[in-house]
C-alpha cells in the first residue's frame, strides 16, 4: 500500500536544525558576502555550506532574494523639486535617506552661465547634458539634453529662441521688458511665470507651472488660435492647431524631473520609456519583439539605462543583452 | 531498445541519476515560481495546522522537498506542486499524531490551487514592485531599517554605518542580519509579521 510518505518522498524527521538557526546561519553568510571583504576562499566555504544540504540552500536563496529586491531601491529617488501641493510622498522616511543621492546628480550635471545685457549668445547642451543659464535680471533658463537656445537681450526685449530640445524657464516678470520664447513657429510671452517648453520641430509643447503666459503663432496670418495659459495647462501647438489639456501639479513636476537628472514613469509603455532614455544617452535602449506595451512605473537616473534594464529585466522577465554600446531588451 | 538519455529527460522521465538541473537554475526557479506563493502557503498552513509553532518548520519542509524534486525535473505547475507537497506533509503530520479526521484533510480547492489560475499581469507586478519593496523596507524595525538603508542603498561599510548610528560594528551586524531576515518575511511571508524586533 502506498501512503503519503512514499508519495512525498518520506516524512521528514523532526528538524535537526531549527528554521531559526538555519536563518541565522544564512543571514550571517549574506552579511559577510554583502557587507564585508569577500575572498575566493570565503566563496568556496559558502559553496560547500550550500552544497551540504537543501535546508541550507533554500534558506539562503530565500533571504538572498529578499535582499536583492531591496537593491532595487537604489534606483529610486523622489523628484527633488516637487511643488508643496504635490508632496504626497508615499515613503517619506526612505525618500529622506536617498535625497542626498539626487542632490549629487544635480550638482554633477548642472553648470552655470552668466549672461549680461546687450549680449547675443547661443547655448547648447550635448546628448545627456544639462545646463543652467542665469540672466542678468535673475531669470533662469535650464536646458535639457540635446537642446539649443539663442538669447538676445536688448534695451526693451528679452528674446529667447528655443532652436531645439527642451528648456525650463523661470522668469522675473518685468512688463517694461517683455520676455518671449520662440519655438517651432510659436511665441510664448511671459506674464510672470515658470514654464517648460519642448520644441518637437513640427510642434511645440508648453506646460505652465506658475503665473500666466500667452501663447500665439509667430506668423500673424496663421490660422492657429492663441491662448492665455494658466497653471496646470499643457498646450500642444502647431501652425494649424492648438490643444490645451489640464495636468495635475504632480504630472507637471514629473515632466520636469529631468532637472534633477531623473526620469519618472507612471504606467508608461516600455517603448516610450526606451524613447525617453534614448534622449539622454549614446548607448540606446532597443526593444525587440512584442514587449513595447509592457508598463513601467518608477523613477530612474536618466543617464543610467543599465540600472533601469537590470530592474526592468528582473521584474518584467526580459532578456537583457549588450550589443556594442546599445542595450537590447527582449523576451 | 534503449532511448537516448537526453530524450528521456525531455520527456520528463529522468530518473534519479544525480542532479539534472543546475543549482543556479533551481534557485532561479525557486525565487521566480515558489517564493511568490509564500503568503498563500502560510495562510494554507495556518488554516490546516493548528500548532502555530510548527508552521515555519512545515514551510521549510515544503521548500526543501520542492527544490529537491526540481533538481531532477521542474514540475509543470509550480503552484499545484507546492500546495500538493504542503498537503501531503500535513497529512503526514496528522498520521504521526494519529488525529486525522475527514474534516482535517487539507482542502486544496478552498485555496483555488487546483485550478490553473493565471499569475497576475506582469505589468501590474512591475507597477507595484518598487512600492512594495519600499513599503517593506519602511516597515522594518527602525534600527534595522537604518542599517539596511545605509548599507545597501547608500552603500556605506559597516564601520561607516556604526559611526553614523553611534553604535558598535557588532551591533550593526546584528541589525543587518535581523533586517535581512525580517525583510524576507515582509516581502514573502505573512503580513502579520511573526518575527518580533530584537
Amino acid at each position: 500500500m502506498t501512503d503519503a510518505r512514499e508519495q512525498t518522498g518520506g516524512a521528514r524527521p523532526r528538524r535537526s536544525v531549527t528554521v531559526e538557526a538555519l536563518e541565522e546561519q544564512a543571514a550571517t553568510w549574506l552579511l559577510r558576502r554583502n557587507f564585508f571583504d569577500w575572498s575566493e576562499d570565503d566563496q568556496k566555504e559558502l559553496d560547500a555550506w550550500l552544497e551540504a544540504s537543501s535546508s541550507n540552500r533554500v534558506t539562503y536563496w530565500r533571504l538572498n532574494a529578499a535582499l536583492s529586491r531591496a537593491d532595487r531601491l537604489k534606483a529610486l529617488h523622489q523628484p527633488m523639486r516637487k511643488p508643496a501641493s504635490a508632496s504626497k510622498q508615499a515613503f517619506p522616511k526612505l525618500a529622506r535617506s536617498i535625497a542626498a543621492v539626487a542632490l549629487i546628480a544635480v550638482a554633477a550635471t548642472g553648470s552655470f552661465l552668466y549672461l549680461s545685457k546687450g549680449k547675443d549668445e547661443t547655448i547648447s547642451t550635448a546628448l545627456g547634458g544639462h545646463k543652467v543659464v542665469t540672466l542678468a535680471d535673475g531669470s533662469r533658463i535650464e536646458l535639457n539634453t540635446s537642446s539649443t537656445v539663442r538669447v538676445h537681450i536688448d534695451g526693451d526685449h528679452r528674446a529667447i529662441t528655443l532652436v531645439k530640445g527642451e528648456a525650463f524657464f523661470d522668469v522675473r516678470h518685468d512688463a517694461e521688458h517683455p520676455f518671449t520664447v520662440d519655438a517651432a513657429g510659436q511665441r510664448i510671452t511671459d506674464l510672470g511665470t515658470k514654464f517648460v517648453v519642448r520644441n518637437l520641430s513640427d510642434r511645440v509643447e508648453v506646460a505652465l507651472l506658475e503665473g500666466r503666459a500667452h501663447l500665439a503663432p509667430l506668423d500673424d496670418n496663421s490660422k492657429s488660435r492663441r491662448a492665455d495659459l494658466a497653471p496646470g495647462d499643457v498646450a500642444m501647438a502647431t501652425n494649424r492647431s492648438l490643444s490645451i489639456s489640464k495636468a495635475s501639479s504632480e504630472t507637471i513636476a514629473e515632466k520636469l524631473s529631468w532637472r534633477s537628472g531623473l526620469l519618472v514613469f507612471h504606467n508608461t509603455a516600455l517603448g516610450e520609456v526606451a524613447h525617453q532614455f534614448n534622449r539622454y544617452n549614446h548607448g540606446k535602449l532597443v526593444i525587440e519583439g512584442a514587449i513595447a506595451d509592457l508598463q513601467v512605473d518608477g523613477t530612474f537616473p536618466a543617464n543610467d539605462p543599465m540600472t533601469f534594464t537590470k530592474i526592468a529585466g528582473d521584474i518584467l522577465h526580459l532578456r537583457v543583452e549588450r550589443r556594442g554600446e546599445d542595450i537590447v531588451l527582449s523576451r | 531498445m534503449a532511448e537516448p538519455p537526453d530524450r528521456s529527460i525531455e520527456d520528463g522521465h529522468a530518473h534519479g541519476v544525480g542532479a539534472v538541473v543546475s543549482a543556479a537554475d533551481v534557485e532561479a526557479w525557486f525565487v521566480r515560481e515558489v517564493l511568490p506563493l509564500e503568503t498563500t502557503l502560510m495562510q494554507f498552513l495556518s488554516h490546516n495546522w493548528r500548532h502555530e509553532a510548527d508552521i515555519a518548520d512545515i514551510r521549510q519542509d515544503v521548500y526543501e522537498q520542492v527544490c529537491e524534486a526540481a533538481q531532477e525535473r521542474f514540475p509543470e505547475n509550480a503552484k499545484a506542486f507546492v500546495f500538493r507537497t504542503a498537503r501531503n506533509l500535513i497529512i503526514d503530520r496528522f498520521r504521526h499524531e494519529q488525529v486525522v479526521s475527514i474534516e482535517a484533510v487539507p482542502d486544496l480547492e478552498a485555496f483555488e490551487i487546483t485550478a490553473d489560475t493565471p499569475s497576475p499581469e506582469r505589468s501590474a507586478v512591475a507597477r507595484s514592485e518598487l512600492r512594495r519593496v519600499e513599503a517593506a523596507v519602511d516597515s522594518l524595525p527602525p534600527r534595522c531599517r537604518e542599517a539596511i538603508v545605509l548599507g545597501r542603498i547608500e552603500g556605506l561599510s559597516p564601520r561607516e554605518i556604526a559611526t553614523r548610528m553611534g553604535i558598535t560594528e557588532q551591533a550593526v551586524s546584528k541589525h543587518l542580519k535581523q533586517g535581512i531576515k525580517t525583510l524576507a518575511d515582509l516581502l514573502y511571508g505573512d503580513s502579520s509579521n511573526r518575527r518580533s524586533s530584537p
